[in-house]
């Protein structure tokens, strides 16, 4: 837990080069986004699915982001992962990324064989982003086999995403699909920033939502 | 120069320059200078040259204006490679030149990308380096140039290129190894290199055979 640091109390370096936030922007509602370093002089971006199409990069970290850890790779495996966030910016854009519950995984389309380097399928949480982009970067945070399905409140929540999606007008047939994924397994933020602050990585499932249970607890004021 | 003008086409329709005579390259490679020289016929002042080099440093643009020009043939070549050097160390990815139509027709060589990753590296902006691999390497993969790369990658003399560069390599084209047979060797290499500069560290490497 020690390696979870609270933003209040100390803020990110500019010697550092990638980072997990995490928060809760509206009760019971957790976010997670990457903080990175964005060019030479040391500037720094967050870079967060905010929702449906709404991959955010800002300057400024959100308010609601408090809590942050670097993942326990090598510094230099770091600043690689920096480079590979950069690129995601700069690949995918804005709008690019739906919201959905796809795995975080693939990076090869299978048919053309054409390189994708943003996450694809029908889309991806705030968390299975954050997954996709250190995955990609050849740094998984969690061990993905290990991980469970169908944790009680998962379809509940899986279905809440669909109802805001059509509450927000999102498109039919992206319903449709996000549908078809209801069931697949919720990557949660809390376990993945875990899995970020977990040595040696990849995490596996049983520790990392051990320690997310503390994590949100601490997010929560509990 | 058909590589050049379809650069100069995406350039165009990203940037929407209004300029008939820009001209995209991406990079310039470094001792180009003189070969432009030697090709331009046309008269202007190394002065020209230079107040175009103060407005692309205002700019933070890497903008260079070629025209010919009538001063001594090394003098010049040694400026615009100043200039070059310069302009990279701002950083950018992206390279425009603002030429005469005839001497970018003639612009036949382009800097290799590793070559600039490796100058930008060198000037320390280690960040900059690893994003002209990044974006210059996905670029290939997404044209399904993996033959090219592949070729890339066996004739890449890894002792050349720092762990932060060799690293890059590794991570870009991890996704496409299946295309890439000579990256397993490649890796090895990488391995061996940072052993051999003494460099290596636990999980340095992980998850990138």
């Amino acid at each position: 837990m020690d390696r979870i640091r609270n933003l209040a109390a100390e803020a990110i370096g500019r010697s550092q080069f990638v980072a997990v936030l995490i928060g809760e922007p509206q009760s019971g509602q957790r976010h997670i986004g990457i903080w990175y370093r964005a060019d030479d002089e040391g500037n720094s971006n967050t870079l967060h699915l905010a929702w449906h199409c709404r991959l955010e990069n800002v300057a400024d970290s959100p308010a609601y982001f408090t809590l942050w850890v670097e993942p326990l790779y090598p510094i230099r495996r770091l600043r690689q992962a920096a480079a590979y966030v950069r690129r995601v910016w700069t690949t995918n854009g804005r709008g690019a990324i739906p919201y959905s519950l796809s795995p975080p995984i693939d990076s090869l389309d299978p048919e053309t064989g054409a390189y994708l380097l943003g996450p694809t399928r029908f889309g991806l949480t705030c968390a299975s982003f954050v997954l996709a982009v250190f995955h990609g970067a050849r740094l998984p945070l969690i061990d993905y086999p290990t991980w469970q399905t169908d944790r009680p409140g998962d379809r509940e929540w899986q279905q809440r995403i669909i109802d805001q999606l059509e509450k927000c007008g999102a498109e039919a047939e992206h319903i449709e699909n996000v549908r078809s994924e209801i069931g697949a397994v919720r990557y949660r933020p809390e376990d993945v920033a875990a899995g970020a602050a977990l040595a040696p990585p990849p995490a596996d499932f049983a520790v990392a939502s051990a320690l997310g249970e503390q994590i949100l607890a601490r997010i929560q004021g509990r | 120069m058909p590589d050049l003008l379809n650069r100069r086409r995406r350039f165009r329709t990203r940037c929407d320059l209004p300029s008939e005579e820009t001209y995209f390259a991406e990079p310039v490679r470094k001792h180009n200078a003189k070969a432009l020289f030697l090709d331009a016929n046309q008269s202007t002042s190394l002065r020209h040259l230079t107040t175009n080099l103060g407005r692309a440093v205002v700019q933070n643009v890497h903008v260079l204006e070629f025209p010919a020009h009538d001063e001594n043939a090394e003098e010049f070549s040694e400026i615009v490679g100043t200039v070059i050097d310069h302009a990279l160390s701002y950083g950018n990815d992206r390279y425009l030149l603002l030429a005469d139509v005839q001497i970018a027709n003639r612009l036949s060589l382009v800097e290799d990308f590793l070559d600039r990753a490796r100058r930008l590296d060198e000037l320390g902006r280690i960040d900059s380096a690893l994003d002209v691999v990044y974006n210059y390497i996905d670029e290939m993969l997404l044209a399904g140039k993996f033959s090219e790369l592949d070729d890339r990658l066996s004739s890449t003399e890894c002792d050349e290129y720092s762990v932060d560069l060799l690293l890059a390599l590794l991570t870009i084209t991890y996704a496409a190894k299946r295309h890439l047979p000579h990256r397993q060797r490649f890796y090895a290499q990488v391995e061996q290199s940072i052993r051999a500069k003494g460099e290596w560290e636990e999980g340095l490497l992980y998850g990138l055979e």
